[in-house]
């Protein structure tokens, strides 16, 4: 399978931060959710794979190149969306869509415009003027009319209305109907992932937790609901983290088949969400004991 | 480039325009008041701080508005970026003396001050006035300052970093500038009629130094 974004030991340090030596692929062909909870790093592997901060340590290949050393190359393919959406704020949107759109070679004006007819925003409007949600909108219609083979988008959905969440969703599966697109899509609400992402990779105080396709998280991966006195520590390996509370626990597993076999009565096993892969994966699993509410 | 060019006045125009009309009634209101001599309101004293006023003006904006976000995620390389920045800083300065000039024509003698009328005819009639010597130093020092600032600017650049330090260099500034002529124009004088080259060669060294540095400090910064 050809990957669109290949990262190796890739480390970067702040004061209070440290991103340590994650490595991970995005595949081609599919949208792939970067999950994890604020201030996991999230942002700083975009970041990072956009050359806005530098990297300490490791590789970043886009498209097979290195992302600084092809920096014109590899932008020149991507369509990014900010989690906050930055331009000038007393210029309106034709002025600033002249003023970014034809750095790219393949820019299409008439795609821009019409995207902002469909969003629904006005192009004589100041970009100050707009909610957050209406610039996530200007900043979307800014990455989608240029042709991108790898849209990487940054907290996209918070802050836009539900109805436009949906058609969001339903655009990005549009975009994936071309087999040569990617789309990287960070984001801590999980929901959105859960409709359409076909790939996860969650990120926690800095470090990969996992990478999954989300079929396997479906199929193999399990929250079994039992009793308490069923965990022990013969079975401990089992799960990769847990909760007790006052009717019995519950866990999340890797490996559904197994714990079948050996909790064979009184259990249950449920399809695991996003959101409960980064419940029973905090810190490491095994620690997850705060009551979700 | 020239595309990043374009966006620095298209970008910033209206806001360039109220800095321009500001600075025009600051320095009217002081030819009326008597103040706008000759050591802080030459006919290049008032290019320059213009000039300053602009760039600085077009680099807060940028900072305010995070354009160097979008910069940088655009398809452009970091060396595109800082020349452009470099170009449009030159054409602000080249702009600024020229209205400078314009200024102390229209402006200076409508306005009547006597003692800035005395200064502008000795610049122009003067037959001792080494004028090619006088502009080859205030080009110099004006290339000095901006070889250094603009680099930390492209590094260290925040909002609030810009702001205090432009105060401070053009506070630092006006008060260097006349030694800082005497000795260019001494200089000047020693080299004799190769002055001038010599001393565009160094500008141009100066200037492409710092433009090699810029585009190695672009890299680092962290946005």
């Amino acid at each position: 399978m050809e990957n669109v974004i290949e990262i190796e030991s890739l480390r970067k340090t702040y004061k209070d931060f440290i991103l340590k030596n994650v490595s991970f692929a995005v595949p081609k062909g599919y949208i792939t959710g970067l999950i994890g909870p604020n201030g996991a790093g999230k942002t700083t592997i975009i970041k990072l794979i956009m050359d806005l901060i530098r990297r300490d340590e490791g590789t970043i290949k886009v498209f097979g190149l290195d992302n600084k050393k092809h920096e014109v190359e590899v932008k020149e393919r991507i369509g990014f969306v900010y989690d906050t959406p930055y331009f000038y704020e007393d210029q309106d949107l034709l002025t600033l869509m002249r003023s970014i759109g034809p750095f790219y070679s393949r820019w299409n004006e008439k795609q821009f415009l019409s995207l902002l007819d469909r969003f629904g925003l006005s192009r004589k409007k100041k970009f100050g003027s707009l909610s957050k949600g209406m610039k996530t909108k200007f900043s979307l219609a800014l990455a989608l009319s240029h042709d991108a083979d790898l849209i990487i988008m940054d907290e996209p959905t918070t802050g836009l209305d539900p109805l436009f969440r949906r058609e969001f969703l339903e655009m990005l599966s549009e975009i994936m109907q071309s087999e040569e697109k990617a789309v990287l899509f960070s984001t801590h609400i999980t929901s959105d992932l859960d409709k359409v992402a076909d790939y996860v990779i969650l990120i926690e105080d800095g470090e990969l937790r996992c990478s999954l396709w989300k079929d396997e998280l479906q199929e193999k991966w399990g929250i079994v609901k039992a009793r308490e006195d069923f965990i022990t520590s013969d079975n401990k390996h089992l799960f990769k983290g847990w909760r007790k509370h006052q009717h019995g626990f519950e866990a999340l597993t890797s490996d559904v088949p197994t714990v079948r076999q050996l909790l064979t009565s009184e259990i249950l096993i449920e399809k695991p969400t996003l959101e409960d892969l980064i419940f029973f994966m905090h810190k490491g699993g095994n620690n997850a004991q705060t009551p979700r509410k | 480039m020239l595309r990043l060019l374009v966006n620095d006045f298209r970008l910033n125009a209206v806001f360039v325009f109220w800095v321009f009309l500001l600075f025009n009634l600051q320095l009217v209101l002081m030819a009326k008041l008597g103040i706008l001599g000759y050591e802080v309101g030459g006919i290049e004293s008032v290019g320059i701080a213009f000039a300053s006023a602009m760039v600085v003006a077009v680099f807060l904006r940028e900072e305010q508005n995070k354009g160097q976000i979008v910069i940088r995620s655009l398809p452009i390389s970091h060396a595109k970026v800082v020349c452009a920045r470099y170009l449009s800083i030159s054409l602000f300065v080249i702009a600024s003396v020229l209205y400078g000039l314009f200024f102390y024509v229209v402006v200076g003698s409508s306005i009547q001050n006597t003692y800035i009328q005395a200064h502008f005819i000795r610049f122009i009639r003067d037959p001792h006035f080494e004028i090619v010597h006088f502009c080859i130093a205030w080009a110099l020092a004006v290339s000095a300052t901006v070889s250094i600032a603009v680099p930390l600017i492209f590094r260290y650049g925040t909002f609030w970093r810009i702001l205090i330090g432009y105060v401070v260099v053009m506070v630092g500034w006006f008060r260097c500038v006349p030694y800082l002529l005497r000795w260019s124009e001494s200089a000047a004088l020693i080299f004799g009629s190769l002055g001038w080259v010599l001393f565009l060669v160094l500008m141009i060294a100066i200037l492409a130094a710092s433009i090699r540095l810029s585009i190695l400090l672009y890299g680092r910064k962290e946005l």
